[in-house]
């Protein structure tokens, strides 16, 4: 990196982390000598400033806040409260500096007082001035709502009627093409009345805020020009199981997945109200995820606190194939490249997919928890308005510091070298050594469960007589998925072991897991001396998924048992139950057996 | 405290709002300081108030663009060092 463009770095990094104008102002004297970098490709802004109060601390402060979302500024500052000149007046200074973007910086404190305190006069006159220079310039204009006053300290203050009277005024007076509404509210809230208001500084500097609330102040107005200028996200594929709504819908069913404004589900319903909204922004959704058609429609149709659409996307992959075909299918039916695309999934191993093959896709890493989701995705700036920084930098934004996650291999390799590099290791053991979580599977589990044989462990027992029983724990470079696998093989007669029970969590669907368990239990039918092993399907509602499992196990169809059907695999085949080169099977001993020897 | 004390606190605060070498004396004022702009004094204020605690009215904040008046008032508000 050249020496302008560290220096470049720390200067902003010191703007990023100031508090108080004096601290902004230093870091704005720094990039005024300084300058944009040399070799920039920023984009470049004619900004001028107009307003009812004093605006010189943010006139200052525009160029290395706009810096810092890689913008190029030149600034205009009007004279102090003479935007109704300055706007209406075609020959206006203001106009000849022919600017691209028009910040109209408007304070309630002047307006609430003087001449043009009626709510009807404020509207029309700022709606008189916007439409004159909207007519009269090309530029883009930003008008700040007239903030809350201090005196506003509760629902029946009359200047609170006021201030409302007039934001709504303005909303629907002002709207434009052209022109963006800057709330200030929500900033004033976060940082609270007390550190906001101070009545002095207004009566001596016109400043209508403590001065140390300037770098703040100006964070929002740059994030609002920086957001008209290159809106960040234009589409956001997200998953649905674990990520729209708790559970999984093809195991859970849609009246069992979690959607319980009450409890837990309510963090689900924020992530699906914020999505809305940013549909409602011009957001286009799409849905990427490894699950039966069915049961996700049946989800959307009967659950009534879904607050999101199948209408609400514009594209829906819901198949079992990798995730990151599906975002190219998705992509190519809507005619999108991946810039300004955002992809959202609970499951670390399918957003390293993802990553993986796009790299320019944007995959914030989702917390686990829930209820973190949605505040952790404000945060990354994403989808307000662009917080565009070095690549360096934009990594801490968009990711959470989890050092653990080292970068997938990027450089190419087709999906089996993603699954080699997530360095699975299947353990295998006996099913006592997680009773509670084997009866869980055996209940809870519906989609990939060839027979669906709810036993309790008394009749998971009798079934293993002569036969055997094992649990399957994955562990992945992500971290342990736990159980995720139950298989109950039964001794039908001297050459057949029979599997009676075999069900596996769809979070590991796609990654071969199936063979490798497949492995495992014919390693254990051999030793047995057993000479077939054989596999049922019973078909159900829910377990379309497995139709065809045995057939691409390798097994041969042999025979049907009422609806279900039966297939078989010899045992003396060298080829059957061979290992899955990348997925270390690895061996827990039971503490039973452990006793036992 | 005494005015020279006073001054000798107040002289840090000025150079690093207002100009690094500057030398603090009580004849000086906005007039007299060319880089002791309107900005600046707010940023000097703001600075004042934290640095010493003292609160400073509407009032004071507005006149105080004069290094005599200023040491007086703080020796009025007991400035403690």
């Amino acid at each position: 990196m050249s020496v302008d463009g560290a220096q470049l770095e720390l200067l902003l990094a010191r703007y990023a982390a100031a508090q108080t104008l004096q601290q902004l102002v230093a870091c704005a004297r720094e990039y005024e000598a300084a300058g944009p970098p040399r070799s920039s490709s920023w984009p470049n802004i004619r900004l001028a400033l107009t307003g009812n109060y004093s605006t010189q601390f943010l006139a200052r402060g525009f160029p290395v806040a706009l810096a810092a979302r890689n913008l190029a500024a030149v600034v205009y500052e009007s004279p102090y409260n003479q935007w109704r000149a300055e706007l209406l007046d075609g020959a206006s200074p203001l106009s000849a500096f022919a600017p691209t973007h028009v910040i109209l910086a408007l304070t309630s404190i002047e307006l609430a007082y003087g001449s043009l305190r009626s709510v009807e006069t404020v509207v029309a006159s700022v709606t008189a001035a916007v439409k004159a220079a909207l007519k009269t310039t090309d530029a883009h204009f930003l008008v700040t709502l007239p903030e809350p006053l201090a005196d506003e300290i509760s629902d029946t203050s009359a200047v609170y009627a006021w201030r409302r009277a007039v934001n709504d005024g303005l909303r629907a007076a002002v709207a434009a093409p052209r022109v963006t509404l800057i709330d200030i509210e929500p900033l004033m809230r976060s940082t609270g009345a007390q550190a906001w208001f101070d009545d002095r500084f207004y009566d001596t500097a016109k400043l209508p805020f403590h001065p140390d609330r300037t770098p703040a102040v100006l964070g929002v107005l740059a994030d609002a020009i920086a957001g008209v200028v290159a809106p960040r996200c234009k589409l956001v594929v997200v998953d649905l199981d674990d990520t729209l709504w708790g559970g999984r819908v093809g195991d859970d069913g849609y009246d069992g997945i979690d959607l319980d404004p009450a409890g837990k589900g309510r963090h689900f319903l924020r992530l699906q109200a914020f999505l809305k909204g940013l549909r409602a922004k011009g957001i286009v959704l799409a849905i990427a995820s490894k699950n039966d058609p069915a049961a996700v429609h049946e989800a959307f149709a009967k659950r009534p606190e879904m607050m999101l659409g199948l209408a609400d996307f514009a594209a829906a992959e819901i198949h079992w194939e990798p995730k990151s075909s599906s975002l190219a299918r998705i992509l190519d039916r809507l005619k999108l490249s991946t810039a300004g695309v955002v992809f959202l999934d609970d499951n670390p191993v399918e957003r390293a997919e993802v990553r993986r093959r796009f790299p320019d896709i944007a995959v914030p890493e989702l917390p686990d928890d829930p209820a973190q989701r949605v505040p952790m995705l404000e945060r990354t700036g994403l989808f307000d308005h662009r917080h565009a920084t070095s690549e360096s930098r934009d990594r801490n934004r968009m990711y959470t510091e989890n050092a653990a996650r080292e970068d997938a291999q990027r450089d190419t390799g087709d999906y089996q070298e993603f699954l080699r590099g997530l360095r699975m290791v299947l353990e295998g053991s006996a099913l006592d050594t997680a009773r509670e979580r084997v009866i869980e599977l055996i209940h809870k589990t519906n989609q990939f469960n060839l027979t669906t044989r709810r036993y309790n462990w008394g009749e998971l027992t009798a079934v293993m007589r002569g036969g055997f029983g094992r649990c399957y724990r994955l562990t992945d470079r992500f971290g342990d998925n736990g159980i995720i696998s139950v298989v109950a093989v039964t001794r039908d007669s001297e050459d057949d072991a029979r599997i009676d029970l075999w069900l596996m969590s769809c979070r590991v669907l796609g990654r071969k897991v199936e063979e490798a368990i497949l492995a495992d239990v014919v390693a254990r039918a051999r030793a047995l001396s057993a000479r077939r092993l054989v596999g049922e399907y019973a078909p159900t509602a829910k377990n379309a998924l497995v139709r065809d499992l045995y057939p691409r196990l390798g097994f041969k169809e042999i025979g049907h048992n009422g609806a279900n059907v039966l297939y078989a695999l010899p045992l003396e085949d060298a080829h059957a139950g061979q290992a899955v080169e990348f997925i270390e099977l690895s061996e827990r001993s039971s503490p039973v057996a452990a006793a036992a020897s | 405290m005494s005015r020279e004390a006073i001054l000798r606190k107040l002289e840090p605060i000025f150079r690093s709002v207002i100009d690094p070498d500057l030398v603090l004396s009580e004849e000086l004022d906005g007039s007299k300081v060319p880089l002791w702009d309107s900005l600046k004094h707010i940023i000097l204020m703001v600075e004042i108030e934290m640095q010493l605690g003292v609160a400073l009215t509407t009032d004071e904040l507005a006149h105080l663009r004069n290094v005599s008046e200023l040491v007086t008032l703080l020796q009025q508000k007991g400035v403690q060092a």
